[in-house]
């Protein structure tokens, strides 16, 4: 493993600190100062609905269909305050947990302190300053992070970007071993309701020349968080050189992921419309309805929220 | 956990209708899981290409510390499938595997919808299930329960403060007495939520067996059902008046003040669901208010 550029409160640093958050830097400061002067039940009492969503232990949910057991390592890019690191470290024999933010790791070292987690390794980098030795990683996680990948100043196009990143992540991979990748579906019904990753509704859909065209006459940057369809991510993925994969449509979305469906398979996708989700309210009706007809089904998978892709090396 | 699962399978096949099928695999959490680390299980529905509806159910939670609950839903379902029948029937279990890594419980699945309200449907499940606790208490004995000690351990279990304890007793004091009050002791589902009901046509399956056992208070699963399917209508105590007493002759038992038990219910459900900041007076305002009225 490389050394590092340099190491501030026991954290090594690869790259230079870049923060990102909803929450404005500030903020998180200063939840961390009252973590370290009050202790965690004033956290959790100041900034109650704030930073909750740190303590859900659901959100790597995904992982019972992957093969992880006790003894294996796992690399968590694109780390941030731990949401899949921590549930992680309780069942792996290690996370090593990687982001650009040094602010971020700091506050998931307070957490894995906290909960007795002694086998989490935080460092600041991102994937293409990764320090690891080949064929060190059992699973690697990128869930949410690919999208971002592209806004790398590296590589001009956010594809190549992608697609370098996706072949790091194979050759960090150990035989066998396993990438996890939590995104969006570029054709989401969803975003016909809520905006793509800049803030700007509708860049999902445009063609990438138009929504780079008006995301910058909107935000004065480029349009660089790409998401695709499932066709487009196989492509991405070939050329990165993976070509063994599964795709699961994660429900509620790949944040949150209650249900993992397995792609391929449209009865098991009607039979979660039919037995598994509440049978409460309009809208469920209204999927329940499209559940009966197989038609329908296959229609309403291509327009599902997000995936998660389980590539194995 | 994913591969332990396939290896099981594998040496297992004859779990399947098709033992050369090619498989895929479902995974949901219950609903009631979620922030806590060792809180609800998640389940794994294996699929058989071509099949509608899984083969196989397997349950686990996401640590090892929690897996008794596993096993303790396990014992509960070969518990209750032997007294599956033709008006209600269970999953069959399979397998209680613990490899001190992971606790897995394998199980048939039961096929059907869930359950959505209509009266029709509630009453389909209510008719299929007095038909199931009628031929339960064919092999029972009868027991005379003491209710009033099932009602107080109930309300002590609360844990609530005395002055809450005591406003809690004296409404069930209020409520008169039933001197030739008698209950059979049954096996009850004891969380039959239109979520835990599946229906196929006629077919009724109960499903999620965490709380499996037998009751000296039977009826709590009418109780329940009903408090989740009908509250909403106001009518609730007319539907629990008229599936209880048919349920009382249907079993075997005499219950002349059916206000006395639904308080009983009442204190029982309070105790599953937790009283939150409820004091006892504000408790027996909402027994006044949604059962009562």
């Amino acid at each position: 493993m490389k050394s590092p550029i340099k190491t501030i409160e026991g954290i090594p640093f690869y790259s230079e600190d870049r923060y990102w958050g909803k929450a404005p830097k500030e903020e998180l400061e200063n939840a961390i100062s009252l973590i370290e002067n009050e202790g965690w039940e004033s956290f959790k009492k100041h900034y109650k609905n704030r930073f909750d969503f740190t303590f859900e232990e659901n959100r790597a949910d995904w992982r019972f269909v992957i093969p992880l057991s006790k003894s294996s390592k796992v690399l968590d890019a694109g780390a941030g305050m731990g949401r899949i690191t921590i549930p992680l470290a309780r069942v792996v024999n290690k996370v090593v947990s990687l982001d650009n933010s040094f602010l971020r790791l700091k506050y998931l070292k307070l957490r894995a302190k906290q909960e007795g987690l002694n086998n989490i390794e935080v460092l600041v980098g991102d994937i293409f300053d990764s320090p690891f030795e080949k064929e060190s990683f059992d699973l690697i996680v990128m869930n949410g992070l690919l999208e971002w990948v592209g806004a790398t100043t590296r590589y001009p196009d956010p594809r190549v970007a992608q697609i370098e990143s996706l072949k790091i992540c194979k050759g960090l991979l150990k035989k066998d071993g396993v990438l996890y990748i939590g995104i969006e579906n570029r054709a989401a019904l969803a975003y016909l309701r809520g905006a793509d990753h800049l803030g700007i509704y509708y860049t999902s859909y445009m063609p990438r020349f138009l929504a780079n065209w008006y995301t910058k006459l909107r935000k004065g940057r480029k349009y660089d968080t790409y998401t695709y369809t499932k066709a487009g991510y196989e492509k991405l993925l070939k050329e990165a050189g993976l070509t063994n994969y599964e795709f699961y449509l994660p429900y509620p979305g790949y944040n949150m992921p209650r249900v993992m469906i397995p792609y391929t398979n449209l009865d098991a996708l009607a039979y979660t419309i039919q037995s598994l989700m509440s049978a409460k309210g309009k809208r469920a009706a209204l999927v329940r309805l499209i559940g009966k007809s197989r038609l329908m089904i296959w229609i309403y998978r291509h327009f599902f929220f997000s995936y998660g892709i389980v590539v194995t090396k | 956990m994913i591969q332990v699962i396939k290896e099981i399978i594998q040496k297992n096949k004859q779990w399947l209708d098709n033992p050369e099928s090619e498989l895929s695999f479902l995974k949901m959490n219950t609903p009631a899981s979620g922030t806590l680390p060792h809180a609800g299980k998640v389940l794994i529905f294996v699929f058989e290409k071509g099949k509608k509806t899984p083969t196989l159910c397997i349950k686990t939670t996401r640590t090892y510390e929690a897996g008794e609950t596993i096993k303790k839903n396990y014992e509960n379902l070969v518990t209750l499938s032997q007294f599956s029948n033709e008006a209600i029937t269970t999953a069959k279990p399979l397998l209680l595997f613990d490899n001190k890594e992971v606790v897995l419980s394998f199980e048939s699945v039961c096929p059907g919808t869930k359950f959505s309200s209509g009266i029709t449907s509630v009453d389909t499940v209510l008719g299929a299930y007095i038909l199931w606790q009628k031929d339960l208490k064919s092999s029972k004995v009868l027991f005379a329960p003491d209710l009033n000690t099932v009602t107080l351990q109930t309300i002590s279990a609360l844990g609530l403060p005395n002055e809450s304890e005591e406003a809690l007793i004296r409404k069930y004091d209020s409520l008169g007495e039933d001197s030739k009050f008698s209950l059979p002791e049954l096996i009850q589902h004891g969380d039959m939520t239109p979520d835990n009901v599946l229906v196929d046509g006629a077919k009724v399956y109960l499903v999620d067996y965490d709380y499996v056992g037998l009751s000296k208070v039977p009826g709590f699963d009418i109780f329940h059902f009903l408090s989740k399917t009908v509250k909403q209508t106001g009518e609730f105590k007319s539907y629990c008046e008229l599936y209880l007493h048919k349920y009382f002759d249907a079993i075997g038992g005499n219950v002349q003040n059916i206000d006395k038990l639904l308080f009983t219910y009442h204190m029982q459900e309070s105790l599953r669901k937790g009283t939150g900041t409820k004091n006892g007076n504000e408790i027996v305002s909402d027994f006044e208010s949604l059962i009562m009225k």
